[in-house]
């Protein structure tokens, strides 16, 4: 049995200003998604799948 | 403040590898600064980041369109470009987790059984982190470290866990 695990070579460090530039633009796009997911329940009922949900 | 890391957790996981459960990536949005910190000082120990497809998919899901598609994408290969593979061994293990949890397994969702299954797959190396400390019962799962976020508002809790012998 293979126990070894894939390695990244090369170890790079996160940019902090790149980072934080995207997670703002990332938060918004959930943001948006989570109000998808409310109107949906609202129509259809509460959705089985709430794990990832960025309000949950 | 950041996230406060215990010492023997960098010690103990140096040359190793972390498992990251989507509630981590989705912390790191909400507070990105203290997240690229604590990022880089694992990176900086040579602790491997790495996920699974499971919780990749949890993450991309419900993107509208492409470019939020990729945007999404290009966040998460930010913290981790590894995306363990899902062997026969995992799926097996999967099963096997399944009798294990028992009755308490029917509220476990699916990406949980198989990160713990990744866990099993190559334990001693790989270790969980997950703000979801309700799913990994200490029957199957030791709780290694604990880091704790304290927040202007509240602390928040991971959970470090190893796959039990």
């Amino acid at each position: 049995m293979n126990t070894k695990l894939p390695v990244e070579k090369k170890k790079e460090k996160i940019n902090k200003t790149k980072f934080i530039d995207l997670a703002k633009k990332v938060r918004e796009i959930f943001e948006k998604e989570s109000e998808y997911v409310q109107k949906e329940e609202k129509r259809n009922g509460i959705s089985n799948t709430p794990r990832a949900d960025f309000l949950a | 403040m950041g996230l406060v890391i215990p010492r023997e957790l960098i010690s103990s996981l140096k040359n190793k590898h972390l498992l990251l459960d989507t509630n981590i990536f989705i912390d790191a949005l909400l507070h990105p600064n203290d997240f690229t910190d604590f990022f880089n000082t694992l990176k900086e120990n040579n602790i491997d980041l790495v996920t699974i497809d499971l919780v990749k998919i949890e993450f991309l899901r419900g993107a509208q369109d492409d470019p939020t598609y990729k945007s999404k994408e290009q966040y998460l290969q930010n913290i981790t470009k590894i995306i363990l593979p899902t062997d026969e061994i995992v799926i097996k293990n999967v099963y096997e987790l399944l009798r294990k949890y028992r009755e308490f397994g029917k509220t476990i969702a699916m990406a949980d059984f198989y990160l713990g299954a990744n866990l099993m797959r190559y334990k001693g190396n790989l270790y969980l982190l997950t703000r979801n400390t309700k799913e990994f019962p200490s029957n199957i799962f030791n709780l290694k470290y604990i880091v704790n976020y304290p927040l202007p508002k509240g602390i928040f809790t991971y959970g470090v866990y190893e796959i039990k012998s």
